[in-house]
């Protein structure tokens, strides 16, 4: 999908018909709004959802306003005070794209006796032209929904300083969803869930409950009822505890404000933040330890336990060489041929009874076998290697163990250093820095509490997942006697083998993917930080950071690597990179194998509202990288965040192909706004004092 | 490719229910009302497992 044009006529503020036509050139890809905060950004993002979505375009992913405000009053809302007839009065908005060489014109409208009676529904048509002819489409919305899928949407269009949530360790399922969305899994994950749905496999348990079954499955059913009513609940207390360390940790982050911005508290809290930062750092890296030692032992670690075996084996095969036993100098194959065929190389005949017989029999008992000699000659080398891997295992664990120690010395530290930051914070004269440091530790204490009560709900969820898989495998295997009964619970295994299946699948497809997806995030990622990072997608779909740290080597002899404890910053910076992978995969996701019929590659572009607000020191790379992030970026962008860096880096860059500004009318400016704009040595103005009216337009900016 | 090494170790029966699943779903799956879906795979499974 490439956007060519967006018209918006009486949405919201942008009263009358207001466009934008986009650049679509290869080589000039970006496409800039200036607008102040208040003008209208969020607006015309939201217009380019309105027009794909309706009304679920304007809600947040979790249904909710988001940061939209009255999502339901899409009419200009002066028009909408003046209306006359209310089936009169519309708004609508139209967006010309093209998708696989097709040009489409989608089109959204809604009157206001509409608004007013259900501002849910809306009237959309799509067309799309061919040889010059257009032609209507049916069922608009499925469409869309196949060419631009609503899961992706919070890929493609979003706010640029709420993006850093891809780089949360905790939202490893909203990385690996992203994954599904965009690379055309999600209909593996759909599927699964409806199989397994109250009204898909709970419906067909309970046609085998109604089924005369044995007492012994009655009772296994019933087990795993309760089973599965535990894990459900289970899951549910542990959503609410994840939500409640939101909660304390935004409270947590509060207090930590209010002690920064405290003229007594200050220096102590900039150096609390400073070693809580590297104590984060420190626990992941002791982590990460403790994750190596174990893949170290589980892999090797039987090395260790095999010096007194190599030593005997040794000793053995030294014996027998000493007796001449090996390597055998007679192989006693060969002396079976010869009592066989009754005759010696020297012509003799070996007749039964004979002496010369009776020599050769002789030789057989020290003879040798040429499988026996292969084998020992195997072992002797394989005890070679054994022995070498004893020290060097045994070495990497000393190693790592150090490490830990070291680690842990470090933890104890910091521990010790922010312990004591508390106490004279604590101990302070101002009432009100002691009050707020009371509460910060009460809240501290609470939220330890709550990660080990998450923590322990984990293991129990675990616990009771294994317990329903054991109880499923038992009812599956209780024989029945009655055909209708057996038949109820074939389907019923039927459709839990497939749901298995088709996770299985997705699992593998998702993990095949990984390797591909890194190999771009890295190459992404260079291009934006290069000096001593990487970013990487783990095996369980945390998107991370890594951090070379100069002057150290680790086990395997590199330099050592620690997961950096990232700032907003950097957590945008790799959640953009990690969009930019997924959209370039997407672009050549048929050339990726794949189980699912019908994937084919998709080019999207990329709208970003408010793009360069939370990236602090990384303005500049982003801006000179941003071309790169997908075909087409519309950014949407206010004055403050615009100039200086990020004009220079985009000027530079030479890609920015069309240019608008947002020009306000209105009585009173929004707060911070300023009634002129400057880009790149040109003055506009953008605010008009309007003491009658209130409205905004779109203004071209000619290059 | 893993997909299909864990796709052909199912049975027939199994694999032409993932089969129908997938096509049904495959027109449905960006929709939030799910009722019809799950009657239908309620359907299909009988329909299959016979």
């Amino acid at each position: 999908m490439i956007l060519e044009r967006l018209t918006l006529e009486n949405f919201r503020q942008f009263r009358g018909r207001q466009e934008l036509v986009f650049s679509d050139l290869q080589n000039k890809n970006i496409t800039i709004v200036h607008a102040e905060n208040g003008f209208g950004k969020t607006t015309l993002l939201k217009g380019i959802l309105w027009v794909l979505y309706g009304r679920d375009g304007l809600m947040g992913t979790d249904g909710k306003p988001d940061d939209f405000e009255k999502p339901d009053r899409i009419i200009n809302e002066i028009l909408e005070a003046k209306a006359g007839d209310p089936k009169e009065v519309k708004a609508s908005v139209e967006v010309i794209f093209k998708h696989d060489e097709v040009r489409y014109i989608l089109r959204r409208s809604i009157s206001l006796a509409q608004q007013k009676l259900d501002p849910k529904k809306s009237d959309l048509s799509l067309e799309l032209m061919r040889d010059g002819q257009t032609y209507k489409q049916d069922n608009p919305q499925k469409r869309i929904q196949a060419i631009v899928p609503s899961g992706i949407r919070k890929l493609l269009l979003f706010n640029g300083e709420r993006i850093n949530y891809l780089a949360m360790e905790q939202n490893s399922k909203e990385v690996s969803d992203a994954i599904h969305q965009m690379l055309g899994l999600r209909l593996l994950q759909t599927t699964v869930d409806d199989l397994g749905h109250q009204n898909v496999r709970g419906k067909l348990v309970q046609d085998l409950k109604e089924q005369p079954t044995s007492d012994e499955k009655k009772l296994l059913l019933g087990d795993r009822e309760t089973a599965e009513e535990l894990l459900h609940s289970l899951t549910e207390e542990q959503s609410q505890a994840n939500r409640n360390l939101d909660a304390l940790a935004k409270e947590v982050e509060l207090i930590d404000n209010k002690l920064a911005a405290n003229r007594g508290a200050r220096e102590l809290q900039a150096k609390r933040i400073r070693l809580q930062k590297e104590l984060d750092q420190l626990v992941l890296k002791k982590q990460e330890q403790q994750k190596r030692l174990g893949k170290l032992i589980s892999d090797r670690g039987y090395s260790l336990f095999t010096r007194d075996l190599v030593s005997q084996g040794k000793k053995l095969v030294s014996d027998m060489r000493s007796d001449n036993l090996i390597p055998a100098k007679v192989l006693n194959s060969f002396l079976k041929d010869l009592l066989e065929s009754e005759s010696c190389i020297c012509k003799r005949h070996l007749s039964l009874g004979s002496p010369e017989r009776e020599a050769v029999e002789q030789l057989l008992t020290v003879a040798g076998d040429q499988d026996f000699n292969n084998a020992v000659g195997s072992l002797d080398n394989a005890m070679g290697i054994l022995e070498g891997l004893q020290v060097e295992v045994a070495e990497q664990v000393q190693n790592l163990n150090r490490e830990l120690l070291e680690a842990q010395r470090e933890i104890r530290d910091r521990d010790e250093a922010i312990e004591q930051i508390h106490q004279e914070i604590g101990d302070q004269d101002d009432d009100e820095v002691r009050a707020l440091e009371d509460k910060r530790k009460s809240l501290i204490l609470e939220r330890d509490s709550l990660n080990s009560n998450s923590g322990r709900l984990g293991a129990e969820i675990t616990t009771q997942e294994e317990e329903i898989k054991r109880l499923s495998s038992e009812i599956g295997q209780v024989k029945e006697a009655d055909e209708r009964a057996r038949l109820a619970q074939r389907r019923v295994t039927a459709v839990e083998e497939a749901a298995d299946v088709l996770k299985k699948i997705l699992e593998a497809e998702t993990q095949e993917l990984r390797p591909l997806l890194n190999d771009e995030i890295a190459s992404h990622f260079k291009k934006i930080i290069v000096r001593d990072y990487r970013a990487e997608l783990t095996e369980d779909y945390t998107l991370r950071v890594r951090k070379t740290v100069a002057g150290t080597t680790d086990a395997q002899g590199g330099e050592t690597e620690i997961d950096a404890a990232l700032s907003t910053g950097q957590r945008t910076v790799a959640s953009l990179v990690f969009i930019a992978s997924l959209v370039a995969l997407a672009k050549r996701r048929s050339e990726i194998p794949t189980i699912l019929k019908g994937l084919t590659g998709a080019t999207y572009p990329v709208v970003i509202d408010s793009p360069f607000g939370s990236l602090s020191t990384f303005r500049k790379d982003v801006a000179k990288y941003i071309p790169e992030l997908a075909p087409q970026v519309l950014l949407l962008v206010s004055p403050s965040q615009y100039e200086g860096d990020v004009e220079q880096a985009l000027e530079e860059g030479g890609r920015v192909g069309k240019r608008y500004y947002l020009s306000f009318n209105g009585k009173t400016m929004p707060e911070r706004a300023k009634s002129e704009l400057k880009i790149n040595g040109e003055t506009f103005q953008q605010y008009h004092q309007n003491d009658e009216d209130e409205y905004t337009e779109i203004i071209e900016i000619s290059s | 490719m893993k997909a299909e090494e864990e796709f052909k170790k199912a049975s027939t029966e199994v694999q032409e229910l993932i089969k129908m699943a997938l096509s049904e779903e495959r027109e449905v799956m960006h929709l939030r009302r799910r009722a019809e879906i799950h009657k239908k795979l309620y359907e299909t499974v009988k329909r299959i497992v016979k």
